[in-house]
Order: C-alpha cells, then sequence, then structure tokens
C-alpha cells in the first residue's frame, strides 16, 4: 500500500517530524512481535508514528478512516499472537511515548495512567507508596498497560488476583473515526459503577480493534507487606496437579502456582546459574503473601502438603531469592532455546489453558506431541489456573522444522480445546490463533463481527486480527 | 547486498532473539531516544534484514547500527544470550567492507591511536600550549575549553602532565623484588593521558610483592578500530601486542583500564599463556593483600565500567577493595548497570546522546552525596568528570587505584588524591 503524499504531509504535520517515521530502517523494527507468525511473514507498516497526546490519535484515526488506511495500535511489541502487526500495511501507532502516570488517588484505591506506561515502572512508582497493580506478566519489564489493556493480559498472581480486567474502572479511547469516548463514567473516581453497558469491558481484551486506549483509570491494591516462596520438586507429572488439588482442598490459597517442567528447570538453570535448582520431572513455585505470621504459616502448610507428593521442599523469603526466582521464571519462555544449542524458542501454540484437574494430561499430551515430530518442547505455566505456555525449540532457517511445528501447534490448540479449554488464555488471538476462533467461539464470534463494523465501519483499525473480518484468513 | 559465508554466521548469532524485547528495558540508547530502531531488538532486526537484502545500506541505517555503545547492558539481560555486541560489530565490518570506514573515525581509530607512541612529542606539545586552549578545573585534573573545539565542543579535556608513563616508570622505579612478576598493559589513556594512575596501580601492586613491567612497545588495544569496523586495523595491532605480551616472561597481565581489559581477555586470552586480570581482580582474588592502612575521611561512591561490570563480571572486588579503605565511607548507587555514555568514539560521533545518557548516570552518582566518584575505566572518568562539572556538582572522580595507592601512604609525586 502506497500513502498518498497528501496523507503523509497531513500526518506530519499532526506529530510532527520527529514522531513520524517513513525510513525502511524504521519501519522493519515494528514488522513483528515475538510470534513466529509476525517473523515468517515480516509484514513491513508503510509509516510509522509516535502519538504523544490523545488529540493526535484522534486526528490520525479520522485521517486513516477518510483515506481508509489500516491503523495498528502499539505499546511494546512484546505480544505473542502477531497483534501489533501490520499484515495490511498502512501505519504503525507507537504508543509508548504516551508513558505518564496522569493522577495518583491512593486514597481511593486508584490510578490514571497513559498507555505506554511500563508495567514495571508502574509497579515501582506504586510499591514506593505501599500500592501494586496486581496482574504481572513475565514481560513485565517491557510491556505497557496499554498493551495489558488490550490483550487482558495476566500473569503468575492472577490465580489470586485475576487478570488485568478486574481492575479497569475506566478508560478513555479513541474510535476507529476518531470520536473519542470516556467509558466507566466521564467523570467518575468510583470504585464500582453499573451505569450503563459495559463498555469497558468491551474494549479490555479487544486486541486493538475496537479503540485505541489513551488513557487507563486503574484500581489498585495495598501490597502485601511480605511474600514467600515455597518450592517443591517433584518426580512425577501426575503428582504437580494432586498437590495443587490438596492445596486448595486445605483452605490454603497461594497468590501464584507455577510449574516447570524438567527442560524448563535445565533452561532457567541455564540463564541463571546461580539459582542452581536440582533436576527434577517437575517443579511448582507456590508464592504466598500476606502478613509476616500468615505467610509463615501458609508456607509451612504448603510445604507440608507437597511433602506428600514431592521429592523434596524448600522455602524462601528472602527477596534477593525471590526476585531471582520470579526473574527467571518470568522468561524462562524467552531462555527457552537455551536447552538447544543452534537453535530457537518459536512462539507458536504457546498459550493454551485447561481445566485445573487436566493440566497433568495435557502436559502428558504435549510431551507425546514433542516426541512423535521429533521436536523438544519446553513447558511452564500458570498451572493454577490451568494456562500452559509449551515451547518448542527448533531451528527457524529450515523448512522443514517450521511444517512441523505448525502442526504440533495446531495439535496443541486442538487438544486444548478437547481438554474443554481454551487456545488462548492470557496472549490473545491476533492473527496467531484467528482460524480457531468459529471452532471455540460459535455464533459469539458472529455478534463480535457486528460489534466490529458497528466501531468501525470503514474496518481500518487492526484489520484481519481476531478472526472480525470475513475475508480470507491470514497465510500460515 | 550479497550474502557471504560470514553472513550466514551472523544470522545464526542473532537468530535466537526470540524479540521479547526485554532488552528495551534496559538500554541506555533506546531510553534516550525511544523508538524501536534504537531498541537492541530493533537493530538485531535491521542486521537481519540487511543480510536478507531486505534493507539497503542507506545513511539512516549506518547511523542507526552506529549509535550503540556496545556497553552490553542488553547482553546481561537477555534471556536468550543473543550477544548484540558482536552483531553490531559484525555488521559495523560488513558496511565498513562496503562502503569503507567514515574518514572522521578513521583519523581517529586507523591513524591517531595506534601511533600514539610515535606521536608523543606532539601530546608533549599539547601540553605546553594547552592553557591557550582551556583553563584548569576539577581540582585541577581537567581543562575546560575556552572556545568550542571540534569534535569536543565544550566538553572537559583532561590536563595533560606531559609525561608518559613510560617517563614516570624510567625516572621513579626502584628495582625491588617481588614474590611475582606481572605485565602491566597500560592502555592508551593511561599510558599518554593519565600516567598518574598507572603509578598508582604500579605502586599498590609493588607493596604487596609484586614486580611490575610495562613494556613501552605496548600499543593501542584495538578496541576502537573493532568498534569501527576496521578489523584489519584491530588485527594488526593486535599481533603487535601479542609479540610484545609473548617477549615478556611474567605470571600475568594486569589492566587498570575496564575497555582494555575486556578486549585482552576476549581477543589476546585464547593465544597467551598468561591469564589477564582486571587489577582489583588480581588483588581480591589472586594474592594475598596486605591491608591499606591510612585514613582516608571521605564519603564515596562507584561506578561499574560496562566493560568491567558486564563484560568481564567483574563487580564485587572494587567495592571490596573500597570497603578494605580505613576511614571510608561507602554508598552505592540506586542502579550500577548504568553506562556512562561515553562508549569511546560514540561520544565524538553522538555528542548529545552521549551527554543525555551521562547525564542520567550522573544524577544518580551525585544523589548517593559522596565527594568522590571512583571507577576502574579512564574513558569512563573523563565522561563523568565532565558530567559532574556541567552539573555543578563538586564531586572529584578518582581511579580505584589512586585511593587505593593513597591508603598506602604517599604517592610518588605530588600524592593527592582529591
Ligand atoms: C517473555 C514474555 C513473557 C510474557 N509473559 C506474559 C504473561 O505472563 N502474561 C501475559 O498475559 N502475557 C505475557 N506476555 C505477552 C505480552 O507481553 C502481553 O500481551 C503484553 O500485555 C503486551 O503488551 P505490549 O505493550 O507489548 O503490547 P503490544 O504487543 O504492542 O500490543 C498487543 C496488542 O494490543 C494492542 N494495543 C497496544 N497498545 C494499545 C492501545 N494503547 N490501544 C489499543 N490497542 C493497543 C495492539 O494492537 C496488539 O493487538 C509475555 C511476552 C513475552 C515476550
Ligand atoms: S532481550 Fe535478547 S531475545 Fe529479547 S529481544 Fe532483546 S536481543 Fe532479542
Ligand atoms: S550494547 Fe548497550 S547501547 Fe548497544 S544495544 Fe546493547 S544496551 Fe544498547
Amino acid at each position: 500500500m502506497t500513502l498518498s503524499k497528501d496523507l503523509l504531509s497531513r500526518i506530519e504535520k499532526i506529530v510532527g517530524p520527529a514522531n513520524f517515521f517513513p525510513a525502511e530502517t524504521d519501519r522493519i523494527c515494528y514488522a513483528t512481535d515475538s510470534s513466529l507468525l509476525s517473523q515468517m511473514n515480516n509484514w513491513m507498516p508503510d509509516l510509522v508514528v509516535r502519538v504523544l497526546t490523545s488529540e493526535q490519535v484522534s486526528q490520525v484515526l479520522a485521517l486513516a478512516n477518510e483515506f481508509l488506511v489500516p491503523v495498528v495500535p502499539r505499546g511494546a511489541g512484546t505480544g505473542q499472537c502477531c497483534g501489533a502487526v501490520a499484515q495490511q500495511g498502512g501505519i504503525m501507532m507507537d504508543l509508548t511515548g504516551m508513558n505518564r502516570i496522569v493522577s495518583m488517588d491512593l486514597d481511593n484505591l486508584q490510578v490514571t495512567v497513559q498507555p505506554g506506561i511500563v508495567h514495571a515502572e508502574l509497579n515501582k512508582e506504586l510499591a514506593g507508596h505501599g500500592f501494586f497493580f496486581p496482574p504481572d506478566p513475565g514481560s513485565t519489564k517491557m510491556c505497557t498497560l496499554g498493551g495489558m489493556v488490550s490483550n487482558n493480559s495476566s500473569g503468575q498472581r492472577s490465580v489470586k488476583y485475576g487478570t488485568t480486567k478486574q481492575y479497569i474502572l475506566g478508560l478513555e479511547v479513541v474510535l476507529p473515526t476518531g470520536e473519542v469516548m470516556v467509558t466507566g463514567g466521564v467523570r467518575s473516581r468510583a470504585l464500582k459503577s453499573v451505569a450503563g453497558y459495559d463498555l469497558t469491558s468491551l474494549m479490555v481484551g479487544s486486541e486493538g480493534t475496537l479503540g485505541v486506549v489513551t488513557r487507563i483509570r486503574l484500581k489498585v491494591l495495598p501490597l502485601p507487606e511480605r511474600r514467600g516462596l515455597v518450592i517443591a520438586f517433584f518426580d512425577q507429572l501426575e503428582s504437580t496437579g494432586q498437590a495443587v488439588v490438596q492445596v486448595f482442598r486445605r483452605r490454603l490459597f497461594p497468590s501464584a502456582i507455577e510449574i516447570m517442567d524438567q527442560s524448563a528447570i535445565v533452561a532457567a538453570n541455564l540463564y541463571k546459574p546461580e539459582l542452581a535448582l536440582p533436576d527434577a520431572e517437575a517443579m511448582l513455585l507456590f508464592e504466598v503473601d500476606g502478613s509476616p505470621p500468615d505467610v509463615a504459616y501458609q508456607a509451612k502448610a504448603i510445604s507440608e502438603v507437597c511433602a506428600q507428593f514431592a521429592r523434596k521442599v524448600e522455602w524462601t523469603d528472602d527477596p534477593e531469592r525471590l526476585k531471582a526466582l520470579w526473574a527467571a521464571r518470568g522468561v524462562v519462555g524467552a531462555a527457552a532455546g537455551r536447552v538447544k544449542p543452534g537453535a530457537t524458542r518459536v512462539y507458536i501454540g504457546e498459550d493454551i489453558c485447561v481445566p485445573v484437574n487436566a493440566v497433568a494430561q495435557a502436559l502428558r499430551n504435549i510431551r507425546a506431541i514433542g516426541a512423535k515430530y521429533n521436536v523438544p518442547i519446553v513447558t511452564y505455566g500458570h498451572i493454577g489456573d490451568g494456562n500452559l505456555h509449551a515451547a518448542p525449540i527448533i531451528d527457524p532457517n529450515e523448512a522443514i522444522e517450521i511444517e512441523k511445528v505448525k502442526k504440533i501447534a495446531d495439535e496443541i490448540h486442538h487438544m486444548a480445546l478437547d481438554l474443554d479449554g481454551t487456545t488462548t488464555g492470557e496472549h490473545g488471538v491476533g492473527l496467531a490463533r484467528a482460524e480457531y476462533m468459529e471452532e471455540e467461539l460459535g455464533f459469539s464470534l458472529h455478534v463480535m463481527r457486528r460489534i466490529k463494523r458497528l466501531l468501525d465501519p470503514r474496518n481500518i483499525l487492526n484489520p484481519g486480527k481476531m478472526s472480525l473480518d470475513d475475508g480470507p484468513l491470514p497465510e500460515k | 547486498m550479497p550474502m557471504e559465508r560470514k553472513d550466514i554466521d551472523l544470522i545464526k548469532e542473532l537468530m535466537p532473539c526470540v524479540r521479547c524485547g526485554q532488552c528495551r528495558s534496559v538500554c541506555p540508547v533506546f531510553h534516550a531516544k525511544g523508538v524501536e530502531s534504537d531498541a537492541p531488538r530493533g537493530k538485531v532486526a535491521i542486521v537481519r534484514a540487511l543480510l536478507e537484502g531486505k534493507l539497503e545500506p542507506t545513511k539512516s541505517l549506518i547511523e542507526k547500527l552506529d549509535q550503540c555503545l556496545l556497553c552490553r547492558t542488553c547482553v546481561q539481560d537477555c534471556p536468550s544470550g543473543v550477544r548484540v555486541d558482536r552483531i553490531i560489530i559484525a555488521a559495523r565490518e560488513r558496511l565498513a567492507a562496503l562502503r569503507g570506514v567514515p574518514l572522521r573515525k578513521k583519523v581517529l581509530t586507523r591513524w591517531l591511536m595506534p601511533n600514539l607512541n610515535r606521536l608523543q612529542p606532539l601530546i608533549a606539545l599539547a601540553s605546553r600550549i594547552q592553557n591557550l586552549f582551556g583553563g584548569k578545573v576539577a581540582a585541577g585534573n581537567y581543562r575546560r575549553p575556552r572556545f568550542r573545539l571540534p569534535l569536543i565542543g565544550k566538553r572537559l579535556l583532561p590536563h595533560l602532565t606531559g609525561q608518559t608513563l613510560h617517563t614516570l616508570v624510567r625516572k621513579n622505579r626502584k628495582t625491588r623484588k617481588g614474590t611475582q612478576r606481572v605485565l602491566f598493559f597500560s592502555g592508551c589513556m593511561i599510558t599518554h593521558v593519565n600516567p598518574g594512575i598507572g603509578e598508582a596501580v604500579m605502586e599498590v601492586l609493588e607493596r604487596n610483592g609484586v614486580d611490575v613491567v610495562v613494556p613501552r612497545e605496548q600499543v593501542c588495544c584495538g578496541l576502537p578500530s573493532l568498534a569501527a569496523g576496521d578489523r584489519e586495523t584491530f588485527e594488526g595491532l593486535r599481533q603487535q601486542n601479542l609479540k610484545v605480551l609473548r617477549e615478556n616472561d611474567c605470571d600475568a597481565i594486569i589492566t587498570a583500564c575496564a575497555s582494555c581489559g575486556s578486549t585482552l581477555k576476549e581477543h589476546y586470552g585464547p593465544e597467551l599463556p598468561m591469564k589477564i586480570y582486571d587489577f582489583s581482580e588480581f588483588l581480591v582474588d589472586q594474592i594475598k593483600m596486605s591491608p591499606p592502612l591510612l585514613r582516608v575521611e571521605k564519603t564515596v561512591t562507584y561506578h561499574d565500567p560496562c566493560h568491567l561490570r558486564k563484560a568481564q563480571k567483574i563487580k564485587d572486588q572494587p567495592r571490596s577493595l573500597l570497603k578494605r579503605i580505613p576511614g571510608l565511607s561507602f554508598h552505592d548507587v540506586k542502579d550500577p548497570d548504568r553506562c556512562c555514555g561515553f562508549g569511546g568514539t560514540f561520544s565524538l560521533n553522538h555528542p548529545s546522546l552521549s551527554q543525555q545518557i551521562n547525564d542520567t548516570t550522573v544524577k544518580q552518582l551525585v544523589e548517593t552525596g559522596a565527594e568522590l566518584v571512583v571507577t576502574s575505566c579512564p574513558g569512563c572518568m573523563l565522561h563523568l568528570a565532565n558530567g559532574l562539572y556541567q552539573c555543578g556538582s563538586k564531586a572529584q572522580v578518582v581511579h580505584l587505584a589512586e585511593l587505593l595507592a593513597a591508603s598506602y601512604g604517599p604517592m610518588a609525586e605530588d600524592g593527592e588524591t582529591e
């Protein structure tokens, strides 16, 4: 797609020359997120702009709507479903420059931020005041709040604290036509409201297809005084599921329950040798938080439960060790490629979520699929809510390996649906999982398409994603 | 651009990048500039596209790849172990092969730096007329240009003493008999610009029963040429140094410049019979040190040079040495991973970017309230001294060796560390 000179010069006027990037050197850097699909296709936008105000967003969208040019909103581009990628060309809108905390209203348990603020930066600032924004993706150091809202991201602590949507009180959204709406009450500072349709929830998780989020009012919680971690090493995969079920039965409520299989343990050790994790079939990390006596009580009780199933159980509340363990767990996926020298971890089929009591079965199935295609798969995830990340390790230069890994992903996705799960627990649909939406969503997908058409009549905002277009699906 | 064998190897090197973006959170250049093409992940994408023929070597592309400090902050944190610095150097070499090394870089890295020994009379001359260009500031260790100088602008320059380390060594050394004999690879800055640091290094080593030789024939370690993509010049310098290092029968090689140290360890080490140590590493890990006894009643902080902390993984040893100095009160910075923004020729080619990065680092150093900023790299020293001076701070920058020498007793000449 070539953008007309007229359009280009009008956009440059809106964002200013310093935030206007027509050069290929800049555009190529926005051709991918972390998905394999984006890497294989390298869809380059025709223009990159950095926006700094809602007005600029609105003006650019109004123009794009007039000229029928696609616009793709983008945060840090850490998404894994090929969401922030301009498959149909057009304008890439980089929102990371809008990264301010607009206001802090901690008495009312809320803060208002711009969408480009990085998750860890927000939580660092909040921690200084004794508060936190609980959803915590492994990509905390890099992902933006706008990306989190749009993907309804979650993370390790979602078992206790839920996902992003539970914390979004209101949004400022620029619609594809350039109109600006504020959801959750134009002036509201209330912590709950049932006035009108819940458009906030409609926007959360809409993956940049319904509007560009330019301001986020979010709920925060008091930071727990202490955190502790119970680490249990198992010889049998099945025992991990049993341990989790028993912990809940004992009326214990960990803030996170994570699983790393044998190869994920190897990858974590290769990334951070100082962790010195012992070899095991699988390892569980139970995080508990609260007051110091409560943390000690819960950690002890969880250790007792785990001792029935695990080979080895240890616990720590040393902040340095906690930090190191979580840091390694957070990016173990990105470090997974280390288990096979010369190979790379690819993000495909990486986000299924199954009922908690089907986790052990899903883990076995993933292993069997890997064995069938002779591809190592590192698996880890949020066992507390059944969300498993499978990381196939291949040489992406080999066409045959790419073919294999596509089949692997397809089998993993179908396996999850067969276990009454979903193809994506937190990373989103984008282009990577669009083809499963008919099967997974049924008639509701058609309702979604109607909503999309209503809000984006000329289909300019992040077109082609989430199977919302009736047009052909992307080539795979 | 046609693909060569070397390019295929380079593609293999960048393949493990999973585009997770973690490097966005640490890269000083990205923090200062803010678009994806400034982030390590973006740079990897650019190199890849260049190799795959999707991008032409345009001016803006060359500029982007030039804007990397090779500080390795991204490498230290990359979950996939991608060596972004190596990728950038290889790409610069490839671009240099296509378009030649730019003249401005060539003057410095091909003609000036490798020939400093021969140019010494000129440096001596410069020391005599330096007063015309700038007056002394920062306790007399630096000079502030009276007018804008080419490349330098108004940034501080080191005060030249007119001596080199070699002349000082000849003048002051007595022959001692130590238990070990080491070779001091002093590097360009210490030899020609800050010989006082070299003296301090020798002083401290000798106090600990270690004999030191400083071969006069040593030349630039070659890092500036390597960073400019000029492999040929680098290789020439490397061979020349290897010959000198091999000829001297020593137990170990000591460096006191973080950049020389990392270059020697990585590019010379495998071909040498003896091991290479940073000054602090040698003192703490290799010998039994006698304690420095004189009190230094100062509050100090430490700046970790990237080529020490990230390239050589040395961060505890300098702190451990500081803590042995009686009277000293040590305050660490909030974020010790910050680059000073110098990056050798980077600071000349991208002065305002380099200064912007420096500002953030200096701010943290000032926040510690330290009177002395201690570090282990003469390059960082120069850039930090400038940053501190420009922001009105009274804090002085010293090399770790200078401070230690002060605590061991009066130094050879004027002995002042402030
Ligand atoms: C190592 C690693 C670990 C991860 N761990 C987790 C995890 O634990 N849990 C989890 O949920 N995810 C995880 N992710 C996925 C990803 O980080 C999240 O989806 C994140 O929220 C995306 O944020 P971003 O700023 O990178 O968004 P991007 O990737 O830039 O965009 C994501 C989507 O949001 C849209 N978008 C972005 N900003 C806006 C806006 N302001 N308005 C409208 N639409 C917008 C884009 O169009 C795109 O569709 C991980 C990723 C990596 C690389
Ligand atoms: S941290 Fe490493 S793997 Fe991740 S994007 Fe940066 S270079 Fe690539
Ligand atoms: S080496 Fe330093 S400047 Fe270069 S990309 Fe990495 S972090 Fe950025």
